[in-house]
């Protein structure tokens, strides 16, 4: 059964469209990142999908449930941690966690239990009795983490759980989320790292935009991105034997010529390897001695900002 | 049952709130500065009382209690305007803006406990305020003169106020979004109710030459009114001259003086703070539940049935406090003593002009209030009858003023001596300015004197209450007597008799009723009284 299942999801902020017919699917018990610049509609998606926000156009449904109708029940099924929050001033880290126990209505000696066990999940036993405002910011994401999972939610949502946080503290909040996945939660986390997601999720959805680019098991998405290939060979002569020598390496899917009045000719090429393999087949239609004027590759959308994603540039 | 539970469990927001308010230096800095203001204001007025007082023989200990207790309740309204809208504007708002509010609204908290907890966490810090000056407020039970009810009307529309305020600082904090604007706006907005109403009735008056009658139409712009209000409570347990003479025209009491406003015998007009009771609480309830409509993450407008039922419930219940505030006290105000059975004889009397106990004390003015009331027959003049009938209605009166009524509670009076006026009190019952007043014979007197010859006191009549000896600097009445005035004798229809009677034992204190005879065995006697007595 899919956790949660969204149909055509919109939602327009004046003329501006945030989030444009998405249609997103999670499987229960995945860990899935959602992935796109800033500014792409991965908050907006969530706080959809928390219930703080009303869709425009669309329907979501979470756990069998429509977000539009079951709201209330469905509260008791969802954990939300924001991307950007602040904490209550001059309460102490185990009183804040009280205090969202106490919202969940939990009696007392079970809330009690429940608050030293998520300190100690979270590794901030020795800050219990300590005001939240002298935390450090890894230690009030944990804090935050922890607020989340006070009444043992199916379902996680978090904005940015790894956002700000130094390098240390960003292995920590992987590891974890990592247990949260081991303990059967489905965990949606959104970032616009892909390389940070890449690591821990087991599937990704690429938004931009507004638009979900795709979605679906990393391992799929990045064979996809590589399918998705496109060679340009420019020759400068034999076409024919430039073409029968492409077909010959094992990568190379359908050769398309293009011809015209001059002798030069363009060949389109389907490529599925890596770049060592397109080396490879460069030199080997030059041991053919073909003689190649440009070899370029056809950079697609998709492609393009999947690089990006994965080198971590779009900040 | 669930729903049972979750009532009846501690409000989560409640709790944090609580713990949080009271860390920090802040809200005891408040509260010491509030408390160090308001004593100072206080031993400032007792002061000024106290050396006023070796001047003026008319400020006695009452009155400087009454003034201590008017000065303390209005310094608690400045309280209340002052620092309900900061401590409440920002509680909603301050969530938003800290992003700590989406974290609350994904949990299962309803807004009516959001709203419910922040109110309450930011009014018993209020109350916290108020109550630190209870202290304060225990000096004027060292001078005296107010009396208990008094000060439960006070703290009731304080209290009223408080939650008013408090909801309308949460609405527009829900509102705005951000606490610098709702702070603001709060503040004009409880400005606006103190001081517009006020302003339009000053500038109506301006307009229309100050016509007493068409002011009296124009009183329920005070009602929203925090000021008008707490006059309006004020207004009798002070009394009159100096500031306090203004009260009663803040608080709307324009038909206080008939000279200008006469009104219709049958109905007195309430007092403003009675209908701003009612518009305050109504303002609360709308702005609640506008506010929780405000607090909804999403689907703002899309009400459930419960909810709606919930709301008319509301509404409905202040409805039914309200009719049942109105029938519990409306013959009070608009049904003063309707006619059992309306007679042919029953004739609309106007009230005089005041003139009713010529002794130049403040007192008079409160007799005023009372002969509003109906008489169904024309008077008996003492003259009229014969001297022993009157004789024994009158002895029968003062029977009941020297053992009874002496308004000193359940002491023998114990009065040596008792100066009987024989200068009766204007009444309904006589037109305005009909020339003088009857006196009592000299027959009826003597009977008078015989009927009440049992009594252990001395009798001795004096033409008006001003010629009876008074003592140097108090105004007791001298050697510890009393003074006992009477009204006309009214037969009313159904065999009894109506008659006014007054005690007064020095410029302050005293009492009186219109009370009702009856023939007992054959004689006449006191068998009640109509329920408008006052006491002084």
């Amino acid at each position: 059964m899919d956790a949660i299942q969204t149909r055509g999801l919109t939602r327009y902020f004046g003329k501006t469209v945030a989030v444009q017919d998405l249609n997103l699917v999670v499987p229960q018990g995945s860990l899935f990142g959602l992935i796109g610049p800033n500014g792409a509609g991965k908050t907006t998606t969530l706080r959809m999908l928390a219930g703080l926000l009303e869709p425009s156009v669309g329907e979501i449904v979470i756990n069998g449930h429509t977000v539009d109708h079951d709201w209330h029940e469905l509260r008791w099924q969802i954990g939300y941690m924001p991307d950007f929050f602040d904490v209550y001033d001059d309460l102490l880290v185990w009183e804040y966690l009280d205090f969202f126990a106490r919202c969940y209505d939990i009696p007392n000696p079970r809330r009690r239990q429940v608050v030293d066990e998520l300190l100690e999940l979270m590794d901030l036993e020795e800050k219990r009795d300590a005001y939240v405002q002298t935390l450090s910011r890894g230690m009030r994401q944990r804090l935050c983490l922890a607020h989340a999972l006070v009444h043992d939610p199916q379902v996680l949502l978090l904005d940015e759980p790894a956002s700000g946080l130094d390098p240390r503290a960003r292995v920590e909040m992987r590891e974890l989320l990592r247990e949260l996945g081991a303990m059967g939660k489905t965990v949606v986390l959104s970032s616009h790292i892909l390389s940070e997601l890449a690591e821990l999720c087991d599937s990704i959805g690429i938004i931009e935009k507004g638009h979900l680019v795709t979605s679906g098991l990393l391992e799929q998405i990045r064979q996809q991105v590589h399918e998705g290939r496109r060679l340009h060979i420019r020759v400068l002569s034999d076409a024919e034997a430039a073409a029968v020598a492409l077909r010959a390496n094992p990568w190379v899917g359908e050769v398309i010529p293009f011809s015209d009045e001059e002798e030069t000719h363009e060949l389109q090429v389907d490529f599925s390897g890596d770049e060592s393999a397109a080396a490879d087949l460069l030199e080997a239609l030059v041991a053919q001695k073909v003689r190649v004027a440009s070899f370029r590759e056809e950079h697609t959308g998709l492609e393009e900002l999947f690089l990006r994603l994965t080198k971590g540039e779009v900040a | 049952m669930k729903r049972l539970k979750s009532l009846l469990r501690l409000n989560p927001i409640l709790v944090k709130e609580i713990r949080s308010r009271m860390r920090g230096p802040r809200a005891f800095i408040t509260l010491t500065v509030t408390l160090v203001l308001m004593a100072g204001a206080m031993y400032g007025l007792v002061q000024l009382m106290v050396a006023i007082s070796r001047y003026s023989y008319d400020v006695l200990s009452p009155r400087i209690g009454q003034t201590l207790f008017a000065v303390l309740a209005f310094l608690e309204l400045v309280l209340v305007c002052a620092i309900t809208p900061a401590v409440t504007a920002g509680a909603i708002s301050g969530e938003r803006e800290k992003r700590t509010y989406e974290m609350l609204q994904a949990t299962p908290l309803s807004p009516s406990s959001i709203l419910w907890g922040k109110l309450i966490s930011a009014l018993s810090y209020i109350f916290l305020l108020l109550f630190a000056a209870v202290p304060l407020a225990s000096l004027v039970f060292v001078f005296g003169g107010v009396a208990l009810r008094d000060m439960l009307k006070v703290l009731l529309v304080l209290v009223v106020l408080a939650v008013s305020f408090g909801m309308l600082g949460l609405f527009l904090s829900a509102l705005f979004g951000r606490t610098g604007r709702a702070t603001v706006a709060s503040f004009v907005v409880v400005l606006a109710f103190l001081f517009i109403p006020l302003l339009g009735v000053f500038a109506v008056a301006v307009l229309r030459n100050g016509n007493g009658q068409e002011l009296l139409a124009w009183r329920w712009m005070l009602v929203p009114s925090p000021i008008s209000m707490l006059s309006s409570v004020l207004q009798p347990a002070t009394g009159t001259g100096g500031i306090s003479g203004l009260l009663p025209f803040i608080g709307g009491f324009w038909f206080m003086d008939s000279a200008i406003a006469p009104i219709s015998m049958t109905s007195i007009p309430r007092p403003i703070y009675h209908y701003s009771l009612v518009f305050y609480l109504g303002l609360t309830l709308v702005l609640y539940l506008l506010t929780t409509r405000l607090l909804q993450p999403a689907r703002r407008w899309r009400l459930r049935w419960q909810e709606i039922l919930l709301a008319a419930g509301l509404l409905v219940g202040l409805g039914a406090v309200t009719a049942g505030g109105f029938l519990s006290t409306a013959d009070r105000y608009e049904w003063v003593n309707p006619p059992a059975t309306p007679s042919p004889l029953t004739t609309e009397v106007q009230m005089g002009p005041v003139q009713a106990f010529p002794v130049g004390t403040p007192v008079v003015v409160e007799v005023t209030v009372e002969p509003v009331k109906k008489f169904t027959a024309t008077p008996i003049l003492p003259d009229e009858m014969n001297a022993a009938f009157v004789g024994e209605v009158y002895a029968a009166v003062a029977r009941q003023l020297y053992t009874q009524d002496h308004t000193l509670g359940d002491q023998t009076p114990n009065f040596p001596v008792l100066y009987l006026v024989t200068q009766l009190i204007s009444d309904p019952g006589l037109e305005a300015g009909e020339g003088k007043l009857p006196e009592i014979s000299s027959p009826v007197q003597a009977e008078m004197e015989r009927r009440l010859s049992d009594l252990p006191t001395e009798i001795y009549w004096v033409p008006d209450a001003l010629s009876v000896p008074r003592e140097e600097g108090t105004g007791q009445v001298a050697k510890g007597g009393a003074i006992v005035s009477f009204g006309l004798i009214h037969p009313e229809g159904n065999g009894t008799l109506q008659v006014i009677g007054t005690i007064l034992t020095s410029g302050e204190a005293g009492g009186g009723n219109v009370y009702i005879l009856s023939q007992v065995d054959g004689a006449w006697q006191v068998t009640g009284t109509s329920g408008q007595g006052w006491v002084k």
